[in-house]
């Protein structure tokens, strides 16, 4: 019997109001510190500041539960906004759950996107070191790796280029390469291929098989049904932030065509061309 | 190895320590980065006190005739910018820590506490370089520095914590309110006029003196500056009662860090 990487018991994810709620001025909240009662009897219905914590919210999880065996690769589909981004940031430890709890045998690795980590101003040498040491890998593992990274990126050519000179394909490119050589047990893998060409996307789907021969558990997000065909054996579907179908690839894949609310008509796998809208390389820090 | 997430698991002093290498991860990006596509380098590090220590010497000393205890001016203002340049950009860095970072927050896991530390220690090299320049400046004015400078680092370490102390408050207020990033140069600035940076303390009247020690940094920055230039004594009891404040802040600050992360972890 396969041992269970990933074991998540009623996950659930609250944000406390919609986001542009959510920052009320200090104004508002020092009222709130120093003169409740003035406040609420001002208010009687209670507007959004005087009613106590916690603040009612908006579930983008509820009652997510889901195992994944280790050594599995685990296929996760759904619509923009049905909490798939949320689920991994969860499972990467970048955001609590409010409710329930997930057990995880092994190191987590996640990369949610393909530029966070990344500094515009540096080299793509020193950003692999860069986003290497945040993602886990210590500073010998990486300068044995160094080599393989950037092979496998085929960024030879550049990678003494500052980063802000990259085309996002680029980045991601690399951003993957560090990702799939990070030697851990459990690797998260949101959608970040989207901006990388056919070649790379091909290339980083026999990497990631290999991974799995290797014994990785691998969690990968993707509107790309062919990927998550040819890669992964089992698939979950997220819709409105609950497992709606867990089970093996092609009747997730069925069922997730049954509930998208994208047309009938159109074929998904031409999401792949039209790329992403990614950022390459977040603000930077400005200094 | 068996991970429970939860709604508690808040990060602790545990990971903290289990990823402080990327202190220096975070502290060697920042120098990387920060004078890349300039002409001077690091030279700035050295031109702004430089630079500021001249306006200074000229207005201060010049036009206001404020008196420099028994070093010359120009020495004497140098001294106390050194430090209080360190810590007012200290400040800033980590005040701002968290809200620059946000990007990187929120898509891979870093404990957020190490954001704020490595934003205040990045500032070191730069005052190290700025130190090495000044020894030459003081050997100029016939200043020559002593074993006593090594009685710079007490004060040294002490301006760390409380940088970082203000930090840890300042990061997360700023995360959930964005006033802090106007507040805290106009802050700053009013801080610069309550320190004895330009002008002695003994130009403070003696009725006010308890008072004006309140400021923590000010003792910081009159005994740095003493250290270096070798000018007087440091009163012991001084010394204790800031590391007495010092400690204490820079506690509460990591209190209310973590408080607030538990509390405001999704607000960035």
């Amino acid at each position: 019997m396969n041992r269970v990487a990933i074991h998540a018991v009623d996950l659930g994810k609250r944000y406390a109001v919609e986001p542009q709620k959510l920052r009320m001025d200090l104004r508002e909240s020092l009222a709130q510190a120093f003169w409740p009662r003035l406040r609420a009897s001002a208010s009687p219905q209670g507007t959004l500041s005087t009613r106590p914590w916690p603040r009612p919210g908006r579930w983008v999880l509820r009652h997510v539960h889901f195992d994944v065996e280790a050594g599995d690769i685990l296929g996760i589909l759904g619509d923009n906004g049905c909490g798939k981004t949320t689920l991994l940031r969860i499972l990467a430890r970048i955001s609590q759950p409010t409710e329930g709890h997930a057990e995880i045998r092994g190191r987590v690795r996640a990369l949610l996107d393909g530029g966070a980590g990344f500094h515009a101003e540096l080299t793509g040498r020193e950003n692999v070191f860069l986003l290497a040491s945040l993602l886990g890998m210590t500073r010998s593992q990486n300068e044995r790796k160094f080599e393989a990274i950037v092979a496998f990126a085929e960024l030879e050519p550049s990678i003494d280029t500052p980063l802000k000179y990259y085309s996002s394909g680029m980045c991601v490119r690399l951003a993957f390469a560090i990702a799939a050589h990070l030697d851990t047990e459990i690797l998260l893998i949101d959608e970040v291929l989207a901006a990388a060409d056919g070649n790379y996307q091909k290339k980083s789907l026999e990497k990631m098989i290999a991974l799995h021969a290797e014994g990785q558990t691998v969690l990968f997000v993707s509107h790309d049904l062919d990927y998550v065909r040819e890669l992964c054996q089992h698939a979950i579907v997220l819709s409105e932030g609950q497992v709606a179908f867990s089970g093996p690839t092609p009747e997730a894949m069925d069922y997730y065509r049954s509930i998208s609310r994208q047309h009938p008509g159109q074929e998904l796998s031409n999401w792949r061309s039209q790329g992403s809208a990614i950022p390459c390389v977040g603000p930077s820090s400005g200094r | 190895m068996i991970g429970v997430l939860t709604r508690r698991r808040a990060f602790g002093l545990a990971d903290f320590w289990e990823h402080r290498h990327l202190v220096y991860v975070f502290v060697w990006r920042d120098l990387r980065a920060r004078y890349k596509q300039t002409l001077l380098g690091a030279m700035w590090a050295v031109l702004q006190p430089l630079l500021t220590m001249a306006v200074f010497t000229f207005v201060f000393r010049r036009l206001a005739r404020i008196p420099s205890e028994n070093v010359s001016y120009p020495v004497f203002v140098l001294c106390g910018l050194l430090p209080w340049q360190f810590f007012a950009q200290a400040v800033a860095r980590s005040g701002n820590s968290l809200v620059s970072e946000r990007y990187l927050l929120t898509r891979v896991f870093v404990p957020r506490v190490i954001v704020p530390v490595s934003a205040v220690l990045s500032g070191l090299p730069d005052l190290g370089v700025a130190l090495g320049a000044s020894f030459g400046i003081m050997l100029f004015y016939g200043v020559v520095p002593r074993l006593a400078v090594l009685m710079a680092l007490p004060f040294l370490l002490l301006m760390i914590g409380l940088a970082l102390a203000v930090g840890l408050f300042l990061s997360p207020l700023n995360a959930r309110f964005r006033d802090v990033s106007y507040l805290v140069p106009f802050l700053i600035q009013l801080w610069f006029f309550i320190t004895p940076v330009a002008y002695p303390t003994s130009l403070v009247p003696e009725k006010w003196r308890s008072f004006y020690f309140v400021n923590p940094i000010a003792p910081i920055v009159e005994g740095f500056r003493s250290a270096l230039t070798g000018s007087g004594p440091i009163p012991p009891s001084r010394i204790i009662a800031s590391a007495v404040s010092v400690s204490g802040s820079l506690l509460a600050g990591f209190l209310y860090f973590h408080w607030s992360e538990e509390r405001f972890a999704d607000v960035v």
